[in-house]
């Protein structure tokens, strides 16, 4: 694809590194006398790695690379990094409030996030869709869920 | 092997199963009819639920729901002009001018029937040639096995790319994944940089709701959709079922679509999506009314749906056999199977036979199910089509916590879930295919540990790799899959140099 041959460039560099920091860690481990020691395989997959990644840069350095001329769209990074960052608090969040108090939260947030406007209907479906997975899960198949515990 | 069968059936048959069954099956269509919403990301919401069955009522389950997903697939081709999945790609080629031509009905009616067909010829092919496959397996030993962990990641690699390097790439991130956590021959740490969560290595459950369902979830933020937008059309019953004439129009596209499906679903990487297109071209080629194609011919609706349930049963022989997976989603149930304590491969067949011929009968009834269900899905599916995204991708965001957490009851395995799902972003905005991770994360294990016994074996002589003949025949297997996709990436460029 060439639109990504500067990002592949740039990533089979990356991969690279990664192969090498894999292979020094690995050439530490203990060694065994018969068999694979726990670093032989490792060392193994980063050569791969590594070979790998240096095509993969060559390829599209020799390739060229095309003008810059599509512009990083800022917004919808922005709504895929706070996405996350949200997704990030809920995880947290649960750690203390539990899955039924946090998840009605973040699914009342993910609905307005996607762009829906009904409030009730995004009431209604927050706290509908948590209790209906709590009841099968929790009620029904005994699956253990994150519990209230503010201590 | 009928003895088997009938015992198959009498699982199949007991209620729960059964009931599953059907769940699964339903789940899958409405899953597959959903656009961006695959076998495999239905396959994980069900993760959870997996743990608590019996192995045999959760494989049916998980087979009902792949076979269900790969039907409902043309569901919205047909009513959207947009694959459920990417095996439904051809159906819309005919099925959509069908729809606009006001036969929605006829057309999900000869895709049904399509559907069904290539089920139960793929599930026959199934029944006979897996266990052969298994009884020559058990000839394999270390070396064998090691030899065929990487011809399988080569050759999914090779074929779910357009860019070979990056297939091969991305299973080799996988390998160095599953190289986290204590060794399991010495008992050393390995990259755990002192963390104690990282000390049992990734989990296959999070990786798989990470790179299959989160990331799904994360590419949908970036873009607002409008709802979809159904052709709108009453539909009835009496439409949908095709008449005499139809099946007799329609006879050797079933054959023909089938066949190949079968044919494209046992070799490993491969699937519904490239299986569908060949069958297409396949019939309109041979076809009388080869004018008609593009135009709403119901040939070309019989041909890719024959085609792509006729690679379910396909996929399932190397995972059954081999314990490697013939596409994304059997990757994802191979997954699943060893969650609950199952291990495919040539042992299964003598370890667990109740389990084998089980999944079997449990095939043949899924068919039917598929069929009633898809008749049916004519008059329901417009509504189910109607569900807003914005409130569909939350709540899968949801089940994935759920489904992460089930693992351990720990929030650590659902923020892997969610560092993986980062990563399969990232991956499909620039052209890496999910799958070769996953299996590269399943097959790092098994690769190390009987590259090892193998070393054992032969005192440490790796020429033990090229003396074994079955090793020898994978590992050319496997530079030959190369080869052939370096060859096509090659052409691809080519063209794509011409037209520019």
């Amino acid at each position: 694809m060439k639109k990504t041959r500067r990002a592949d460039f740039g990533m089979g560099l990356g991969f690279m590194a990664l192969a090498v920091f894999v292979f020094i860690s690995a050439n530490r481990m203990m060694q065994v006398e018969k068999g694979i020691g726990p670093g032989d395989y490792p060392k193994v997959v980063a050569g791969g790695l590594f070979i790998l990644g240096a095509i993969l840069s060559m390829d599209s350095f020799l390739r060229g690379f095309p003008p810059l001329t599509e512009k990083v769209d800022r917004k919808a990074v922005r709504r895929l990094v706070v996405f996350i960052a949200v997704s990030l608090v809920y995880l947290w969040s649960m750690r203390f409030l539990g899955f039924v108090a946090a998840t009605p939260f973040f699914l009342f947030f993910g609905i307005y996030f996607f762009g829906y406007r009904k409030w009730l209907t995004m009431a209604l479906v927050s706290i509908g869709v948590t209790a209906a997975i709590y009841l099968i899960f929790r009620v029904l198949f005994l699956v253990m869920l994150p519990v209230f515990r503010l201590f | 092997m009928l003895d088997n069968l009938f015992a198959g059936f009498s699982i199949v048959f007991q209620p729960l199963t059964f009931g599953l069954m059907v769940f699964g099956t339903t789940l899958g269509v409405i899953i597959g009819a959903l656009p961006g919403m695959t076998g495999s990301m239905g396959i994980i919401l069900l993760l959870p639920i997996v743990y608590y069955l019996p192995a045999d009522t959760a494989m049916i389950m998980l087979a009902g729901l792949f076979c269900g997903a790969m039907m409902g697939g043309s569901v919205s081709a047909i009513l959207l002009r947009t694959p459920g999945t990417p095996s439904a790609s051809a159906t819309l080629l005919d099925g959509y001018p069908l729809c606009q031509q006001g036969k929605a009905g006829k057309a999900i009616g000869i895709a049904t029937v399509a559907s069904f067909f290539g089920g139960i010829f793929s599930t026959a092919c199934l029944i006979l040639i897996a266990p052969q496959l298994a009884r020559v397996a058990l000839q394999f030993q270390a070396a064998d096995f090691f030899s065929l962990s990487i011809f399988g990641l080569t050759i999914m690699a090779s074929a779910s790319a357009k860019n070979i390097i990056k297939g091969l790439l991305a299973g080799w991130i996988g390998l160095l994944a599953s190289t986290v956590g204590i060794d399991v021959i010495v008992g050393v740490d390995r990259f755990t940089f002192g963390n104690i969560y990282l000390m049992g290595g990734f989990q296959l459950l999070p990786v798989l709701i990470g790179v299959f369902a989160v990331a799904q979830v994360f590419t949908e933020v970036p873009v607002l959709k409008d709802e979809n937008r159904i052709v709108e059309q009453k539909i009835k019953m009496r439409d949908v079922i095709p008449s005499l004439g139809d099946l007799k129009a329609i006879s050797m596209a079933l054959i023909v679509g089938a066949v190949i499906g079968v044919f494209i679903g046992i070799i490993p990487g491969t699937g519904g999506a490239i299986s569908c297109f060949l069958a297409y071209n396949v019939v309109q080629k041979f076809s009388k009314n080869r004018d008609q194609f593009g135009n709403g011919a119901i040939e070309g609706v019989a041909a890719p749906e024959a085609s792509n349930n006729g690679t379910t049963g396909g996929a399932m022989i190397p995972m059954l056999t081999l314990g490697v997976p013939g596409d994304a989603v059997t990757a994802v149930m191979l997954g699943a199977l060893t969650l609950i304590g199952v291990k495919p491969g040539p042992l299964l067949f003598i370890e667990m036979p109740h389990v084998v011929y089980a999944i079997f009968s449990g095939m043949i009834t899924i068919q039917f199910v598929m069929l009633i269900l898809g008749f049916l899905s004519a008059k329901f599916a417009p509504y189910v089509l109607k569900v807003p995204y914005q409130i569909l991708m939350p709540v899968i965001m949801v089940l994935c916590v759920v489904g992460a957490f089930t693992l351990g009851n720990s929030l650590f395995d659902v923020l892997v879930a969610v560092v993986f799902g980062v990563i399969g972003f990232f991956m499909r905005k620039y052209g890496y295919p999910g799958a070769p991770l996953v299996l590269g994360v399943i097959l790092g294990p098994m690769a190390e540990d009987n590259l090892n016994r193998a070393m054992l074996v032969s005192g440490n002589d790796w020429t033990i790799l090229l003396q074994r003949p079955i090793s020898l025949f994978f590992l050319i297997l496997s530079v030959v899959s190369i080869v052939f996709a370096l060859i096509a990436a090659y052409k691809i460029n080519q063209e794509e140099k011409k037209a520019s």
